[in-house]
């Protein structure tokens, strides 16, 4: 026998896999389906994170500027009205310094006031406020006046008038200076006045702007809470229209009442019912197939153990018995393949992780039981087994070999050959089945990889499900299937074809990618 | 042969029991890991097949009480069918073997005699295949109490097959488990130390099948009952 050049695994030591053709003389529950109904439910309802509100956002979105800009607006016109006041009352107490200033002889020293009391007094009439007034000459003293008023802070010495605050006896005044030169120096005169009309004023003005706007910014602030909650109603009607759907209603929700904006968000929840509607339609249309099929043999089997129950002749029991026993088996390879369906349907359990998976080493561990398959038929089972690394599942790798072996021993007569081949084959890795039976003919090419589906006339207790438990495998793991004409003058050559991957040799040499010939 | 039988469903466990006790077997049933670990601890038991999935303490924890214990029970333990874990984990924590559920119980019973096969040989340093008796430990072979002339490599070849019986051993794993890659030893000499082998054994009715590209498998000699 030539060397085929396959790689060793590593001193693993020699364990021996379960046989994945096993069948069991005693039935188990259909785990695969109900854990896969289970699943697709739970997927859509999202949990949610901590509330966060359209409204809520929108209103301060909205109502957070218009509040600045009104207090910008109430504070720039408050400070107007009061600028503009303060000027108008400052330029009326200039009046009495001017007076003041006209009657001021400055001719003499110290300069001599030509109003009477009466004059006086009269200069300081005002409705409101007290006025007070004070003379001074260069050196800072006072000459005439009704009360001590402070000299003005630290001013330009081109300025004539300066007006400040200052406090007079304790009392907060506003007041003028007036800067009259003379021969022998500045003479100061200074007018004060209390600030009660100032005072009054700026309390018209703030709540003839201040008030206003409160008013505005609260009415604002209803209308906008009303006017935002109108607005979002189509969504809430949205909402109240998915609520009130039952479960099972997976019927599209309509888009024609729905704002611009939301129909996106519309849309894409319409596709994603009707990916769940096909789901879930596919998963029922199967439990109904997997039904369906079962109860065909569990009817025979039924019948027969009756029969068996019923008879008094030891040798018809016997033979009841075997045929009882062949229709168990065959039942139970039904439920197995059904099982293996379930997990590769795509409505079916997901989440396993891939990994890479070395083709020979998956049939290698399988190879036991094909062997002693083909042996109890009388078919010469051989090998051609070459690296190929892909990336998937193993059991799955090794559940479609197995059903590959399964039909090509099968439908192979006694005496016939199967021969199982790995390789490396460009950009895909490879598994072919070839076997000199009978062949698949060319117009049930396609059909073989459906459901159930047997072609006509074949013998054998086979339900029709390995080829697209094959097909659903290669599928899953972005591969594809192919039948062909095996190399003799009959047969069928089946072909896997996989994505490969390059993984590095673990004695540290390159992948060898050839494939050596057998003897 | 003494199996020990753990398996919380009375159906298999009933079916099972039945099946082993035809074939010869004496089986006990325990139902728990609790009395599993009583069980072995009274009696001396070949075979214990360990179901994981068990009420109260489960497989995992009864093999390792096993283990701490020093059994020389050989144990097998029943996984579910897509438990990849539970199978590393089981053979890691001291399993001998492992089938998953569901199994058909042929291939439970040809493990079996592969383990028996095995214990056997720990503690007999003995090895039968039908007329063929196998001494380990003085490294000698007989057909019917007929002393078999063997050279050195042979002899390690028929022991390796021997001891695997009725499984398909591959050409790269019995190569490197025997001389490691040795030089000496090309695929094309082991072909040939294969031939003399199955010459000397034609008449003990052993048959050493090639499985063309993969290895040899030896066959049971079949067995006269069921």
């Amino acid at each position: 026998m030539a060397d085929d050049g396959r790689q060793a695994g590593p001193g693993a030591p020699p364990v021996y896999r379960a046989p994945q053709t096993a069948r069991s003389p005693l039935l188990k529950r259909l785990r695969g389906p109900v854990g896969a109904l289970r699943g697709a439910p739970g997927r859509l309802v999202a949990r949610a994170p901590k509330p966060n509100s359209l409204h809520r956002r929108l209103s301060w979105l909205l109502l957070g500027p218009l509040l600045a800009v009104s207090a910008l607006s109430g504070g720039i016109a408050y400070f107007v009205a009061v600028d503009g006041a303060t000027r108008a009352y400052d330029r009326s107490l200039l009046d009495p310094a001017l007076a003041l200033a006209k009657y001021l002889d400055l001719t003499v020293d110290p300069p001599r006031l030509k109003l009477s009391q009466e004059g006086i007094d009269a200069l300081r009439i005002d409705t409101v406020d007290r006025i007070v007034y004070q003379v001074s000459a260069r050196n800072g003293v006072p000459i005439y006046q009704s009360g001590q008023i402070p000299q003005p802070p630290p001013h330009e010495n081109g300025t004539d008038q300066v007006f400040y605050d200052t406090r007079v006896g304790g009392v907060p005044m506003r007041a003028v200076a007036l800067y009259l030169s003379t021969s022998r120096g500045p003479v100061t005169v200074q007018v004060a006045e209390t600030k009660i009309k100032r005072r009054a004023l700026v309390r018209e003005v703030f709540i003839g702007t201040v008030i206003p706007e409160i008013i505005v910014i609260l009415s604002a602030l209803i209308l906008l809470w009303f006017g935002i909650r109108q607005g979002l109603a189509p969504l809430e009607k949205l909402r109240s229209e998915i609520k009130q759907r039952s479960p099972a209603d997976l019927h599209p929700v309509p888009e024609t009442g729905a704002p611009l904006e939301v129909r996106p968000l519309v849309q894409a929840l319409n596709a994603l019912l009707a990916r769940l509607a096909s789901t879930l339609s596919s998963q029922q249309q199967f439990i109904g197939n997997a039904a369906h099929q079962l109860r065909t043999p569990l009817a025979g089997l039924s019948a027969h153990a009756e029969l068996a129950a019923r008879s008094a002749d030891p040798q018809e029991v016997r033979e009841l018995v075997q045929t009882l026993r062949a229709e168990t088996k065959r039942t139970t390879h039904l439920v197995n393949q059904l099982l293996s369906l379930a997990r590769v349907d795509p409505g079916g359990a997901h989440g396993a992780t891939f990994a890479p998976v070395n083709l020979a080493e998956a049939v290698d561990q399988a190879a036991t039981d094909w062997v002693r398959q083909a042996l109890a038929k009388n078919v010469d089972i051989g090998f051609e087994l070459a690296p190929a690394w892909m990336s998937g599942q193993a059991t799955l790798i090794r559940e479609l070999a197995t059903n590959l072996v399964d039909n090509a021993i099968s439908y192979t007569p006694k005496g016939g050959t199967v021969t199982v081949t790995t390789r490396a084959d460009g950009d895909y890795a490879v598994l072919e089945v070839e076997d000199n039976g009978p062949g698949i003919p060319e117009a049930a090419r396609v059909q073989v990889f459906e459901r159930f589906y047997r072609v006509p006339g074949t013998p054998g207790g086979g339900c029709g499900l390995g080829l697209a438990i094959v097909r659903d495998i290669a599928q899953r793991h972005g591969g594809d299937v192919k039948i062909e004409n095996a190399n003799g003058p009959t047969g069928t050559r089946v072909r896997a074809r996989f994505p490969r991957i390059r993984v590095a040799d673990k004695r540290g040499d390159p992948e060898s990618s050839g494939t050596e010939k057998a003897a | 042969m003494r199996i020990l039988i753990v398996e919380d469903d009375r159906s298999v466990a009933d079916g099972l029991t039945s099946s082993l006790k035809q074939s010869g077997y004496a089986v006990d049933w325990v139902d728990s890991g609790e009395q599993a670990l009583s069980a072995s601890a009274a009696e001396q038991y070949d075979i214990i097949i360990l179901d994981i999935g068990l009420p109260g303490i489960d497989g995992f924890e009864v093999l390792q009480r096993l283990r701490e214990r020093k059994s020389t029970a050989s144990v097998l333990v029943l996984t579910a069918y897509d438990a990849v874990e539970d199978r590393v984990k089981g053979l890691d924590l001291g399993a001998d073997d492992y089938l998953a559920k569901p199994f058909a119980v042929p291939e439970l019973e040809a493990r079996i005699r592969m383990l028996t096969r095995r214990s056997q040989a720990v503690r007999s340093a003995e090895v039968s295949l039908g007329a063929l008796t196998l001494d380990t430990a003085g490294r000698r072979a007989r057909i019917s109490g007929r002393p078999l002339d063997l050279t050195a490599r042979e002899w390690s070849l028929l022991e390796y097959l021997a001891l695997r019986a009725g499984q398909v051993v591959s050409k790269d794993r019995l190569m490197q488990a025997l001389w490691n890659w040795d030089k000496e030893v090309s695929p094309n000499a082991l072909e040939v130390h294969m031939s003399r082998l199955r010459a000397k054994l034609s008449d003990a009715g052993i048959e050493i099948r090639t499985i063309r590209g993969f290895g040899y498998l030896v066959e049971e000699p079949v067995r006269a009952a069921s």
